[in-house]
């Protein structure tokens, strides 16, 4: 039996501890016509094992003063939450028996997938969660990056209990495994413990990340989701970008930090305090385990849509043609090394980070050398990663707004727009 | 819980207070400024936070907004500053800062590494006492705050329910009124309202100060002495008491909204965060919306499948909150089922109360989440500003968690009958247009 790979960090403030067990896995390994797979088989393991069913596993968890909390994200699935330490033992048990006997009983899966179906089109109607579910989806076309973890409609219809069954055995096996642990915890009781409540789980192997690039854009494109009466529209405007292993991920972070990153950053500054136009206007980097997103997000009222999308295109034109200044980087690069101690304020966080690396890829060191490589990381290189990996012709935009004929045309005039798409309000 | 006379040497706390690994120095100015301090040396960084005992409850009709309004405007720059120095110091320390306005607080912080600490003292001494309000920055912000008004309510299904259940179920008290303020109120607010508003409420006398983290008591006084010790206290109005009458009968509110099916809000007039019965209706609300086992998860989502989800807010004010249950229903499905549904959990538990095991965990729960929210420095600092200006004493969060586990069957069941009334409730749907 192979060893369970731990992070561990102890923390002996409050009599209470944080367990996460974390498996290699996301929505990009869902089959295509399958998507939402990875998310349902997640939700379903705490629907009853062999042993008991759902309401007496939620009754036995929810007694301790635990909840068991599963999550999907793009590169990891995840099961566990938090515990009081008296009850530690327990809790672990049941996490134990939800991930080695499951019972993905029938009617149990089918209530997972309507739920699914429900959250989908809730999520619909608020002009946030609409832009976010679209965004991927057309930024990433049919690449399995472009596949949501809520699936979709007729996906969802289409997997069954078997596909679950088959997904689960896939996924949580020893070798694909990382427990992420902080709190009130002794390392070598715990070890025991998690060896005790996972002894069943099989070997396996860890899932292999091997997608391909996707396909870069050959213009800019922009998908108008029409939402009639709205006073406001949701912009996120972006492209992919590189995965959290290129040797540019650090220099890039650096740069979108100081463009848009933070209240002084170029992009909060020209659309909220100059101009008003937006309560908030922000760019991020979501560096991920293959491939990864650089987005822009604004809100403006109606009044001023078609301006601020014009100002993103603009700003993003410059920082990509001339990066930032040196004092622009030298500021962004200060404020990071910084704020580090941040990340690391609470033993929850160190176990994240690490865990984090594990699952991307990363060194074993990655956050205890971070400030060293940040500090190396020069002005040159930061300026010369931006003009490699910025590519401000392959913006891919996605706004819920009230559409008219007007605004179209004005869109549509924007300077590199080759194709203006009006979708109506609904989920996929 | 343990509570120290003050020590002899300087810096001198009026009071010290223990609970389990965490103390916490109560300091008093002269001028009427409060400092509360929980040195916490695990981390270098520091939690800044001041608290002012003004809000949305403060505000006059007519006035909405102001409140908030004001808190945009405190980050533009003052004599000494000008606009963007406050961030651009802050950020570059490695810090981070904003501020949040409710009913009735408005409060601003800064989280830093301690070597910058003294810079944020120095900062929001000034801001305090000299924030320049020129004519182009309030139009600029008051553009922004109609925006965030259009981000959170007018176009956000859920944050329109919110406001119109609020304005309905209450006829006098303050409460009814937005924090964010009706979009006209934003409009027309003036340049003389807003300094009036300043220099109203933003004092050292009504003003509290939590920190928390790597910085000692003398260190902290000294610096806090230098940046505020010479600022005068105000005379702050004294506001008349508002009861809100006794709601004796359900009101309703149906609206169309553009969403593709029906919303639910649902409200109850409910204890303020000081009354003794606040900690049953926690407890309640844990058994009965907390949790997959819950009763009304089991019932409007896992089983019922009225719903793709709900929440409930358990409100803990200065006065009289509202309780509220909000419930998203599934296409198809009418809220009157899910108002039914909410309705007979609150009849049931009315009738026999919450069964032995049910307390238990509800108890159990909340010890969990106790824990979980003193983990950083900011949680804590804001653990004690909040209810120093809330409950007059920052303790009341230990105290909280004691009064939680001392809640009894009965306490809960006396708190159901009294609370969650059928003719005591407002109810907004929120229907396709």
């Amino acid at each position: 039996m192979s060893p369970i790979d731990l992070v561990l960090v102890p923390d002996r403030a409050f009599p209470c501890a944080h367990v996460n067990l974390f498996f290699t896995a996301g929505p990009p390994f869902d089959p295509p016509d399958r998507q939402g797979l990875t998310s349902l088989t997640n939700r379903a393991l705490i629907r009853g094992t062999r042993r008991r069913g759902r309401v007496a596993l939620e009754e036995a968890v929810e007694i301790l003063g635990a909840e068991m909390i599963t999550a999907t994200r793009s590169h990891a699935v995840s099961l566990g939450g938090p515990i009081l330490t008296r009850h530690l033992d327990a809790y672990l048990d049941l996490l134990g028996e939800a991930l080695v006997q499951p019972a993905f009983a029938e009617d149990e899966v089918a209530k997972v997938k309507r739920e699914m179906r429900a959250e989908l089109e809730a999520a619909g109607d608020e002009d946030g969660a609409l832009a976010r579910i679209w965004f991927g989806r057309v930024l990433f076309g049919d690449h399995p990056f472009g596949h949501g973890g809520s699936g979709t409609r007729a996906s969802l219809a289409r997997i069954s209990s078997a596909d679950v069954r088959a997904h689960a055995e896939r996924v949580y096996c020893r070798r694909n495994l990382v427990v992420g642990a902080s709190g009130d915890l002794e390392p070598d009781a715990l070890r025991l413990s998690l060896d005790r409540a996972l002894g069943g789980m099989p070997e396996g192997a860890p899932l292999i990340w091997d997608f391909a690039e996707p396909a870069r854009a050959a213009r800019r494109r922009v998908v108008l989701i029409d939402r009639p009466e709205r006073g406001q529209a949701r912009i996120l405007t972006g492209h992919p970008c590189v995965a959290a292993d290129h040797p540019d991920a650090l220099a890039l972070h650096v740069a979108i930090s100081g463009f848009g990153g933070n209240f002084t950053s170029r992009l909060m500054q020209a659309v909220r305090v100059e101009r008003g136009w937006s309560y908030g206007a922000s760019a991020r980097l979501s560096l991920e385990r293959a491939g990864g997103t650089l987005m822009m997000t604004a809100a403006p009222g109606r009044a001023h849509a078609v301006d601020t999308l014009a100002l993103l295109f603009d700003e993003f034109e410059r920082f990509a043609a001339e990066g930032l200044s040196d004092d622009e980087t030298d500021f962004a690069r200060r404020h990071l090394a910084q704020s580090f101690p941040f990340s690391v304020e609470t033993a929850s966080l160190q176990v994240a980070h690490r865990v984090r690396a594990r699952l991307l890829g990363r060194p074993d060191d990655y956050i205890d050398t971070w400030l060293d490589r940040l500090k190396a990381t020069g002005t040159a290189h930061i300026r010369r990663a931006v003009q490699a990996e910025m590519r401000p012709a392959e913006l891919v935009t996605v706004m819920v707004c009230s559409v008219d004929a007007a605004l179209e045309k004005a869109i549509g005039a924007l300077p590199g727009v080759g194709e203006v798409e009006v979708w109506p309000a609904e989920v996929p | 819980m343990r509570s120290d006379p003050a020590p002899q040497s300087a810096p001198r706390p009026v009071e010290t207070v223990r609970h389990g690994p965490i103390r916490v120095d109560r300091y008093r100015l002269d001028n009427g400024l409060t400092v509360l301090h929980q040195p916490e040396h695990r981390a270098p960084v520091v939690s800044y936070q001041t608290w002012f005992r003004v809000g949305s409850r403060h505000e006059q009709p007519g006035r909405t907004g102001i409140a908030h309004l004001f808190e945009h405007l405190m980050f533009k720059g003052t004599a000494r500053r000008p606009e963007g120095e406050f961030d651009r110091i802050i950020e570059g320390l490695g810090g981070r800062n904003n501020a949040a306005t409710w009913l009735d607080w408005t409060y601003y912080y800064e989280e830093v590494p301690t070597a910058g600490f003294e810079a944020i003292v120095e900062l929001e001494a000034d801001r305090m006492q000299n924030t320049l309000l020129g004519p182009a920055q309030i139009e600029t912000e008051r553009e922004v705050v109609m925006n965030e008004r259009r981000e959170r309510v007018d176009d956000d299904p859920t944050g329109l329910l919110a406001e119109i259940l609020w304005s309905t179920a209450y006829t006098v008290h303050p409460y009814g009124r937005p924090t964010i303020g009706w979009m006209d109120d934003i409009a027309r607010l003036s340049a003389d309202d807003i300094h009036a508003f300043y220099r109203t409420w933003y004092a050292p006398n009504n003003a509290v100060i939590a920190v928390a983290g790597d910085v000692d008591g003398a260190r902290l006084m000294k610096a806090i002495e230098a940046a505020y010790g010479a600022m005068p206290p105000a005379t702050l109005p004294e506001l008349p008491a508002v009861v809100e009458p006794l709601q004796t009968a359900p009101r309703r509110v149906e609206k169309p909204l553009g969403v593709g099916s029906d919303r639910l809000v649902m409200g109850w007039h409910a204890p303020s965060a000081v009354d003794p019965r606040a900690a049953a209706l926690e407890v309640l609300n844990e058994a009965l919306c907390e949790g997959d086992s819950s009763r009304l998860q089991r019932a409007l989502v896992t089983d019922g499948e009225l719903a793709a989800g709900f929440y409930a807010f358990v409100p803990a004010f200065r006065e009289p909150g509202l309780y509220e249950v909000a419930v998203d229903l599934r296409p198809g499905v009418g809220s009157d089922a899910a108002e039914r549904v909410v309705l007979d959990t609150f009849a049931a538990v009315a009738k026999d109360g919450l069964s032995p095991s049910e307390l238990a965990k509800a108890k159990n729960r909340l010890e969990t989440r106790f824990y979980r929210q003193l983990q950083s420095a900011q949680q804590r600092a804001a653990g004690f500003g909040y209810w120093e200006v809330t409950a007059d004493h920052f303790a009341r969060l230990f105290t909280a968690a004691e009064l939680l586990e001392a809640v009894s069957a009965d306490d809960v069941l006396a708190v159901a009958r009294d609370i969650l009334r059928p003719e005591g409730r407002t109810v907004v749907r929120g229907y396709p247009a």
